[in-house]
């Protein structure tokens, strides 16, 4: 009886310690996520610049962004580098992984020049980029152009080319990923690869039959990972636009992408509503293409399954 | 024959494809050093002189000193080393909970760890700012510090991955020794899980030191930016000394290299720590 009694006595201390323990992660929850969250839904309706008070405005706020090319572009922009960074990350990414794995000769330096520069600040690298792409016939590209015979480009403030000095900054940020793929790659039992080999399998063939299925997991957690960053992108737009004089966001908008849209709205301004909604916009999209990514790798996977069998 | 015939082209290919990615990704960090070096009249010079001379170091300790950029670089390390602290230690009490306690709807509680880390911040991000702005949190590093105190999702899912993997013994041991449940936390748990504290400390200073939309969003006095904003000043179009930002580019990048050769030792460990899930 009286062993019966404490043991249940361990068992609610048990609870009570648990649900202590872990309290500050569910009052950060509810004080830095829920709460937020619905002050951030009821913005969306109101008109507010911080000066006067919110006022009730219905839907205008949707209809004002909706309605407005700027959005448009932003959300143009911000699709080319998620899915232009996503498709480097992932399939040079992985490539490059396998390729590092062989242990060739170099391996290591080659693996420590890919790797370092995706640890350097984004405002840092987007200013290293500004004389590479910028600078008009002083720029390293266009003289690298120029030596080649061909014209000088403006790749920063052409709209519609300014976008992509930003897809093509993700080579410098490949390693992040890389060093994921190449553990994931490493990890795999060794005797897989073996079978392979008995198999007659060449070295692009255990690329396809083992290294990718057996990556699944970890491509799909990246793939999940890397177009959330994609749609967050901010630090390297928005250092590529301050060398505008302008103060926006970059010429006739060609850097604007959806979180530096909302920045502008929120603190440039001063347009709390529409900004609020820009933000759901990001919240719905990111959602929506993670859902999409889950649907498609489950598909993969099973049809992997149904092949080893 | 042919089959070591066509391993040795592979592997020329293979050699020949990472050199030529080496070298594209290097060329621009060569560019700006070189530059860095230079006198805007050196800079604006067909063709680049890609050794200069003279070479002006004296521009690093200029904008080292004269202009201040080590306040930017302090910033940020105490941002970031604060970062690491807070987060880290909650966390990992937080994980504790998760891992080694029963009650009830923890596993729904974990789920929503997990789904809170695939959400992107730029929902919340407003009524958090209208909300620091009305307690007067503004201007001062509590809106960047403050929120670390209630555990990062992605730490949390992390250390308790590696903490349900550790025995469960030694702890059960302490216990019935007399040892509460913070000491056994502290003294059991803890040094046992070197490996996945020292990664999350890792990432969280790297996040710390990277982000530039919570301090421009918090901070307007310049003093107190960190790195990666404070840079951004420097690019301003008022500063007409070309390679001198150049110059704090690099001073930016030479804690990046500290930083990689620091995480060396730990950072295979710690991308299979990552691997787990």
């Amino acid at each position: 009886m009286g062993s019966g009694r404490s043991k249940m006595g361990i068992e609610r201390r048990e609870k009570l310690a648990g649900l202590l323990l872990v309290s500050p992660w569910m009052a950060g929850f509810l004080l830095f996520g829920i709460f937020p969250m619905a002050v951030s839904g009821y913005l969306t309706f109101v008109k507010w610049d911080f000066l006067r008070e919110p006022r009730w405005i219905g839907l205008s706020n949707f209809e004002g962004v909706f309605r407005n090319p700027i959005f448009y572009t932003a959300l143009k922009n911000t699709l080319i580098i998620t899915f232009g960074s996503s498709l480097i990350y992932l399939v040079l990414g992985v490539v490059i992984a396998a390729m590092l794995a062989k242990d060739y000769l170099g391996a290591n330096v080659f693996r420590a020049i890919i790797f370092l520069p995706s640890l350097v600040i984004g405002t840092a690298l987007a200013s290293m980029m500004q004389p590479v792409f910028g600078n008009g016939k002083y720029g390293l590209l266009n003289q690298v152009l120029n030596l080649l015979g061909l014209p000088y480009q403006s790749w920063l403030t052409e709209p519609g080319q300014a976008v992509w000095v930003i897809v093509a900054m993700s080579f410098w940020f490949l390693g992040s990923g890389v060093i994921i793929y190449l553990a994931g790659i490493k990890g795999i039992d060794p005797s897989y690869f073996e079978a392979a080999m008995i198999d007659g399998a060449n070295g692009l063939q255990q690329f396809y039959k083992v290294t990718i299925p057996l990556l699944t997991p970890v491509l799909l957690f990246q793939s999940i990972m890397g177009i959330i960053g994609g749609l967050q992108v901010f630090d390297l737009a928005l250092t590529l636009a301050s060398e505008f004089k302008t103060g926006g966001m970059g010429n006739e908008n060609s850097l604007a992408t959806l979180v530096f849209y909302l920045y502008t709205l929120a603190f440039r301004d001063y347009n709390m509503g529409s900004a609020a909604v820009v933000g759901w916009t990001i919240f719905i999209v990111s959602l929506l293409l993670s859902l999409v990514i889950f649907r498609l790798s489950k598909k993969f996977q099973l049809f992997g399954e149904e092949e080893s069998k | 024959m042919r089959h070591k015939s066509g391993l040795l082209a592979s592997k020329i290919f293979i050699f020949s494809f990472l050199a030529l990615l080496s070298f594209v990704i290097l060329v621009p960090f060569a560019y700006l050093f070189t530059s860095s070096l230079k006198t805007n009249a050196q800079y604006f010079k067909i063709p680049i002189e890609w050794i200069p001379s003279p070479a002006l170091w004296s521009n690093y300790s200029y904008v080292f000193v004269e202009l201040k950029f080590y306040v930017f670089m302090w910033n940020s390390t105490f941002l970031a080393a604060s970062s690491v602290v807070l987060s880290v230690l909650s966390s990992s009490l937080i994980a504790y909970g998760f891992a080694r306690f029963k009650f009830p709807f923890r596993n729904g509680m974990f789920i929503i760890v997990i789904a809170t880390m695939m959400l992107p911040g730029q929902v919340t991000m407003l009524p958090l700012f209208i909300y620091f702005k009305s307690i007067g949190w503004l201007d001062s590093y509590k809106p960047l510090l403050v929120p670390q105190l209630f555990g990062s999702a992605y730490l949390i899912f992390l250390i308790r991955q590696f903490y349900i993997t550790l025995p469960r013994e030694i702890d059960e041991a302490a216990k019935i020794d007399g040892c509460g449940y913070l000491r056994i936390w502290w003294h059991v748990i803890m040094p046992q899980a070197k490996p996945v504290l020292i990664v999350s400390a890792l990432f969280t200073f790297l996040g710390s030191w990277k982000d530039v939309f919570g301090p421009l969003i918090y901070l307007s006095d310049r003093s107190s930016y960190p790195l990666a904003v404070g840079l951004l000043y420097f690019t301003s179009p008022t500063y007409n000394a070309y390679t001198l930002i150049l110059v704090a580019i690099v001073i930016a990048l030479i804690p990046t290299l500290l930083f990689f050769v620091l995480s060396q030792k730990y950072l295979n460990k710690g991308v299979n720590i990552a691997n787990l899930k």
